[in-house]
């Protein structure tokens, strides 16, 4: 489903919010601006980069600003003076996090935040402050409004497992050649993290982690988490083993009120598995354990169609983590799966499946708290706590041992 | 559920012989069990099957829940960089797997719910 077709007929005098993308292409932006675009209270109004930005970077924005039509302004300040400008979608690479979404927040500007956070917790607290300093909305992307996830709060809040004593999250994605990474590989974690973004690599418990994280948030209402385990490989890829971060991790958690929560975070290849890559939420209670999962309902269709095969290496992208930058580089259509929410339709007897595009309900969820003045659930002191656990789920990894949360300030 | 466990960890080890998910990495196993008695012992048997993929024991067990008398769940880590994660609950739902595996290797995975 594409964007445009997420919410009712555009009409332009409906426009209220003027949205600033701070972010290039080959970043989430790409998806927040399409979503943004299609809102029927929003704009776009421009792209913006900092000056200063690696001119290999500003070309990116500006690459993003030619594709969408709009002006590219390459200095933040002068891009955050426009009055027309109420929104700002944030994605700038993880280590600019903080310095970006602190002047657009001090600008006034409501702040869309790409996840996680920040990759360091000075870099969190940099954001939380100037959250709570300003008067604006502010709201981390997560998958929290998927319909499966939905069902799995409404369980537990019902009553229907008893009362609810552990929790497991998952979300593995499927994307990437996996087995290159060299046989006997054992990854010794480090607890100083300086760098996040590479062309050909991700931080994959921080990048997808941050998904299994916000699912427990969702269903325990936000409980805090008072300790974590971690443990990460590199067990896929040796893109991800040459520059010395993780393809894969998990955790395991206590939530306050004695709650056990693991969690599963990472990318582990094109072809493992018949979709995107496993998703489930299993909730343990006192009287009973469900499970939940988006792919639970489901045909699976076999014939004559060609099965899926792995894209060519996209040089721009090794791990398919962005659109194709070449037609050439696209990865084909996974089609033996076909579930019942790819329909975007409600199913008749079923609870809400959401529109099938949970970035669209995200953001509408996020402009409904700008025009209710009121603050998100994942606003971005929920969504600190959350890149916390997974910052201490480094240290952990890299200590061989349980790290207690909050971590500790210089 | 010996039977089952049995039969599972036999057509596991020839997927992993035959090379099929590359280097087997991670572990993560949620599966039920009839009584809190045998929390501890169904654990221990999934533990085994690991071991038996890997190629060893863990040289770390982290555990959680078993004060719960209802489940139980540990992470796992073996020297040679793998891990796993075993959850084992009997608060069960009528029509459940007993096991939900899923083992995921270098280069493939493999799935069982039964």
């Amino acid at each position: 489903m594409v964007a445009a077709e997420l919410f009712t007929t555009r009409d332009e005098t409906m426009t209220k919010y003027g949205v600033l993308l701070v972010g290039a292409k080959r970043t989430h932006q790409q998806s927040h601006a399409a979503v943004f675009a299609a809102h029927p209270s929003c704009k776009l109004v421009a792209v913006a980069s900092e000056k200063g930005d690696p001119e290999d970077r500003v070309e990116q924005y500006q690459e993003l600003a030619d594709d969408l039509g709009i002006p590219h302004i390459p200095d933040l300040d002068v891009a955050l003076a426009r009055d027309d400008v109420h929104i700002v979608s944030s994605t700038p690479a993880v280590e600019r996090r903080a310095i970006v979404a602190a002047r657009c927040m001090d600008a006034g500007k409501h702040v869309y935040l790409d996840k996680p956070l920040a990759g360091t917790v000075e870099d969190i607290d940099i954001i939380v402050s100037a959250a709570e300093r300003n008067d604006i909305v502010t709201r981390m992307f997560t998958q929290n409004l998927s319909g499966w996830v939905q069902e799995a709060k409404q369980a537990v809040q019902n009553g229907e497992i008893g009362e609810l004593k552990a929790i497991h999250a998952e979300n593995l994605f499927s994307k990437g050649r996996a087995g290159s990474v060299p046989k006997g590989t054992v990854r010794k974690e480090t607890e100083n993290l300086d760098r996040y973004t590479y062309l050909e690599a991700k931080r994959e418990m921080f990048d997808v982690g941050i998904y299994s994280l916000g699912f427990i948030h969702e269903i325990t209402g936000g409980l805090k988490f008072e300790s974590v385990l971690g443990h990460t490989g590199n067990y896929f890829f040796a893109e991800h083993n040459s520059v010395g971060v993780e393809d894969f991790g998990v955790m395991m958690a206590t939530l306050e009120g004695g709650i056990t929560a693991t969690l599963l975070g990472g990318r582990f290849g094109w072809t493992s598995h018949p979709l995107s890559g496993p998703q489930k939420i299993v909730v343990i209670g006192t009287e009973r354990t469900l499970s939940f999962a988006p792919f639970a309902l489901r045909v699976e269709v076999y014939n004559n169609e060609l099965d899926f095969t792995q894209p060519a290496v996209d040089p721009y992208d090794p791990m398919g983590m962005w659109a194709a930058s070449h037609p050439a580089y696209a990865a084909m259509d996974k089609r033996r799966w076909v579930t019942f929410g790819d329909t975007g339709k409600k199913i008749v007897g079923l609870p809400n499946r959401s529109s099938g595009n949970v970035m669209a309900d995200d953001v509408r969820a996020f402009v409904t708290a700008i025009e209710e003045d009121a603050q998100s659930e994942m606003d971005a002191k929920a969504a600190a706590s959350l890149s916390e656990v997974i910052l201490g789920g480094f240290v952990s990894a890299a200590r061989g041992e349980e790290v207690k949360l909050p971590l500790p300030r210089d | 559920m010996a039977d089952h466990l049995e039969a599972l960890q036999n057509v596991v080890q020839d997927t992993i012989d035959q090379e099929r998910l590359g280097q087997p990495q991670f572990i993560r196993c949620i599966a039920r069990t009839i009584d809190d008695e045998s929390l501890e012992s169904t654990l221990n048997q999934l533990t085994f099957m690991g071991e038996s993929w890997f190629g060893g024991p863990p040289i770390k067990r982290t555990r959680q829940g078993i004060e719960s008398g209802f489940y139980v769940t540990e992470i796992q880590t073996w020297d040679t960089g793998q891990s796993a994660l075993i959850t084992v609950s009997t608060t069960i739902s009528k029509g459940d797997s007993a096991v939900d595996l899923m083992l995921i290797g270098s280069r493939g995975t493999l799935y069982h719910q039964g």
